[in-house]
């Protein structure tokens, strides 16, 4: 085994880290969307303004695509870096592994992210002075590269949650077309084409000096990018379809949060469809600032809820039977049962508790449990244990692929899982200074035989049903 | 005597860090029109120069470098994390919040420069004074934390103390004068750009010059802060990388002496000179990254196995067929759209 890369790990309070990068993710996945989508709709509107001559559509566009520019171009970009930094903050390792296997395919996403802002800036500073013709072939460029973009890390987020193929590294390809991969794409496509409609309509609402018929007509073609959302919920049974068992488990009742934030995204884009299809192109509504603004906010609702849902549905794992959440790969765990798995961990505890087994305790909870929990703020353990008696602790931690299938094996020696354990009874006491360890070799001998009996197999689908946990809370 | 860098290393590593080297030398470029870019404005502001055309160029054009800066530094933010993970990660995790405010930075720098450019010569004097400060503010604040990043991750004997202490600030010695070294190197950067634009001889070659002052005396400073085990990764094969630094900052210095006293513009010249400085210090700037890297057999072994697992995997090829493919096609569009850009002037 290679060594064990040990990082440090910070500690964000009560806010989990999963939060911090939810928010920056979902902010990013819709301004990155939003320059897609605006793309197409630019090309359509520049085609219209070539060959039938479509005036109002060449003038909207020019103010349409300074929006696309402002906000995409140096936000997107800077967001997405936010979004690669955040992740290390997350799980070093996970990206990392990521790194090491799809480096090409990066760089290949690289290359379309630089052709869609060269192009995107020549059309942004020349397109006055240029042809109709070579205004479309920039666009299209920009579009295309965009939408490019989009498919080379769509291959690679996919990928995280359904590596298909064997597991292991080293078949990029497999990898990449992995069974998650087309459904995902057609919905982000999908989804980018809303975003660059709904933002259109709103600036056509904003502009001036325009009549009411202009802006109704230009209204009706921005709306055109819409009808695809109409075939949304289709393309959600298809995505749920190609899911693992276990995690369609979770969207599907599994996790109250994870089917409400799943609940949410269906029901938005369904009324999205709905306003679109009946109110936009069957009734001819006026859509309003107001209305164009309040939609893009459900479409924001809408695919934050699916970026959460993506997140959360890979659980246990950050890459599917290769990493589990806390960086432990299977190997690791299995080693960590024989060998111990904080002995060898480098970093000083910032706050430590008064004796060497606690602290041991302490280094656990950090290094196996903390990327999910927090001691005492959201979802924080001591919270979670406080009406267990201490050998229900024992027997629920040494089999926490059971206790709750969202997590990982314990992957550490009898001794570790009962220094975790004195650790929470110790913070349950509200961490006297002095502190006896009370342990017996029966407490220790039920430990080594709960984690035989746990084994380090990840929970499968098959057997969640049937709770293990012997008591209860 | 070793080889030069990156020739004495295995073959995957030294790939991967050539191609860093290479795509930080094309970051490096961008980032150093940008941070010139914004100081020259800052000294125009307070000389007052209105309708200058220096003034308008660099208003006109900085919004843009910056988007290529930032789009260029990505490639070497992957690659490094190839070459050097767990220095880079651990530097990034240590550093934390104080790190990543540089994207609140960069975009508040950004709308910055873009009013800039909007407002023009209307803007009051004393905007025209403030909004390049503050613009400046935030490149420079963006710099210094990548050089604080770069020294971090490589100044492995402090990281325990500073996560014991939660600290997220790192004041290594060599941080400060690694940063006015590239400070100081943005302005004969930024000077070339603007000559190749404006053609103000003199005003870019007094620019230029000050840039490389600032060069020599921080490239001492940095020495100076630096410790004997720093330094040794400046002997053997190295010295190739240093001869050519030597060599392209005197050529540079030539360069410009002709622009300013002869009036001579030779930019075949000025531009390759630079592009030798440019090259030669990624190249030195890694060797001593590698010179840094844990010296345990067992862990630079683990280390040359990342870079051969690395280099393993596919999609190389399809990497270099779009390169070579999207290179062609901006070729052909950037021919199509100078010659109707002609056109459109000559109508
Ligand atoms: C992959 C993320 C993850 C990791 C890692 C993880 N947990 Fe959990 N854990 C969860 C989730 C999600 C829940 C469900 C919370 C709820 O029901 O409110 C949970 C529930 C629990 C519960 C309550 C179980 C119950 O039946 O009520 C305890 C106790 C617990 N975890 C302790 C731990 C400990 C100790 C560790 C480290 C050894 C750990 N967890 C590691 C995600 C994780
Ligand atoms: C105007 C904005 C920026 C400026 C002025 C700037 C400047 C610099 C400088 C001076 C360095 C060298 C640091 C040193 O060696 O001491 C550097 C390194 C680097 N920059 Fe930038 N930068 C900017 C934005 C960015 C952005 C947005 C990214 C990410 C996408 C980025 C990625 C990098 C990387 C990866 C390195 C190499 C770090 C290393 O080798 O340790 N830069 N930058």
């Amino acid at each position: 085994m290679q060594d064990f890369p040990y990082y440090p790990v910070l500690d964000f309070g009560p806010a989990m880290k999963g939060m911090v990068i939810g928010g920056i993710g979902v902010f990013h996945v819709f301004v990155a969307q939003f320059a897609i989508g605006g793309g197409w709709l630019l090309c359509l509107l520049q085609w219209r303004a070539w060959k039938r001559g479509d005036a109002l559509a060449r003038r909207f566009l020019d103010s349409y695509f300074r929006v696309l520019v402002l906000i995409s171009f140096v936000v997107g970009a800077l967001t997405g870096v936010g979004m690669w930094l955040t992740s290390i903050q997350v799980s070093a390792r996970t990206i990392g592994m990521m790194v090491d296997e799809f480096h090409w395919i990066w760089a290949t996403e690289w290359l379309f992210f630089l052709a869609e802002v060269i192009a995107g800036y020549t059309f942004y500073r020349y397109a006055g002075r240029l042809t109709d013709g070579t205004r479309f072939l920039l666009l299209l460029v920009y579009s295309l590269a965009a939408w490019g973009s989009l498919f080379w890390i769509n291959g690679i987020l996919s990928w995280q949650l359904t590596p298909g193929g064997e597991p292991g590294l080293g078949s990029v390809w497999g990898g990449f077309f992995n069974p998650s991969f087309w459904p995902s794409l057609v919905y982000r496509s999908f989804v980018s084409l809303t975003l660059g409609g709904l933002a259109a309509l709103a600036v056509v609402q904003a502009m001036k000096g325009i009549t009411r018929e202009e802006r109704s007509h230009l209204a009706r073609t921005c709306s055109l990018v819409l009808v695809p959302m109409t075939l949304m919920p289709l393309v959600g049974i298809w995505y749920v379809s190609v899911l693992p068992e276990d995690s369609r488990a979770w969207i599907t009742g599994g996790s109250a949060l994870m089917t409400m934030a799943f609940g949410i995204a269906v029901a938005a884009s369904s009324l999205l469809g709905l306003y679109v299809v009946f109110g936009v192109l069957w009734k001819k509504l006026h859509v309003s600032f107001a209305t164009a603004t309040l939609l893009l906010g459900l479409a924001f609702g809408a695919s934050g809820a699916g970026e959460l849902v993506r997140e959360g549905v890979r659980k246990p794992y950050t890459i599917r039977d290769l990493l589990y959440s806390n960086s432990l790969t299977q190997d690791d765990v299995e080693h960590f049962r024989e060998h111990g798995s904080v002995q060898g961990d480098p970093w000083p505890l910032r706050d430590p508790a008064p004796t060497a087994s606690l602290q041991t305790g302490q280094r656990v909870f950090r290094l196996q449990c903390s990327v999910c929990h927090t001691l005492n703020g959201a979802n924080g353990v001591d919270h979670l244990v406080e009406t267990w008696r201490p050998d229900q602790m024992r027997m629920n931690l040494a089999s926490l692929q059971h206790t709750k299938s969202f997590m990982p094996p314990f992957a550490g020696t009898a001794t570790e899982l009962e220094a975790l354990v004195q650790f929470l009874l110790w913070r349950r006491r509200g961490e006297p200074g002095e502190w006896t360890d009370t342990t017996t070799h029966e407490d220790l001998d039920k430990n080594h035989r709960w984690l035989v009996e746990a084994t380090t197999a990840p929970q499968s689908h098959s057997d969640r049903s049937t709770p293990k946990h012997g008591g209860g809370r | 005597m070793d080889l030069p860098f990156p020739f004495g290393l295995p073959f995957a590593s030294a790939f991967y860090e050539a191609l860093l080297a290479l795509t930080f030398s094309m970051h490096l470029v961008f980032a150093q029109l940008v941070l010139g870019g914004t100081s020259w404005l800052v000294i125009l502001g307070i000389k007052n120069a209105q309708h200058d055309n220096v003034a308008r160029t660099l208003r006109d054009w900085l919004p843009f470098a910056l988007g290529i800066a930032i789009t260029l530094g990505v490639a070497p933010l992957l690659f490094l994390q190839i070459v050097d993970k767990q220095g880079f990660y651990t530097a990034g995790l240590l550093g934390s919040h104080r790190f990543m405010a540089i994207l609140p930075a960069l975009i508040v720098g950004f709308y910055l420069l873009y009013l800039q450019k909007k407002l023009g010569d209307t803007a009051q004097r004393s905007w025209r004074v403030l909004l390049p400060i503050l613009t400046l503010a935030a490149f420079a604040f963006t710099g210094y934390s990548w050089s604080e990043q770069h020294a971090l991750a490589q100044d492995r004997d402090v990281w325990v103390s500073m996560y014991a202490a939660s600290r997220m600030h790192y004041s290594g010695a060599e941080v400060l004068p690694r940063f006015v070294f590239f400070a100081s190197m943005s302005l004969p950067a930024v000077a070339l750009a603007a000559l190749l634009l404006t053609r103000e001889a003199k005003r870019c070659a007094g620019v230029a010059w000050l840039g490389i002052v600032g060069m020599l005396v921080s490239a001492a400073w940095l020495v100076a802060t630096m410790s004997p085990t720093r330094l040794e990764a400046w002997n053997g094969g190295n010295l190739a990388w240093s001869i050519a630094l030597a060599v392209g900052v005197a050529t540079a210095a030539v360069g410009w002496g002709l622009v300013r006293f002869r009036s001579r513009i030779r930019p075949a010249l000025l531009v390759s000179s630079w592009l030798v400085v440019v090259l030669s210090i990624a190249a030195l700037r890694e060797a001593l990254r590698i010179a840094s890297l844990p010296s345990r057999a067992p862990a630079r072994e683990q280390l040359a196995n990342t870079h051969e697992h690395a280099l393993e995997v596919g999609g190389f090829l399809v990497f270099l067929f779009f390169a070579l493919f999207l290179a062609c096609l901006f070729a052909w569009l950037s021919r199509r759209v100078a010659s109707e850009l002609s056109r459109s002037r000559g109508a």
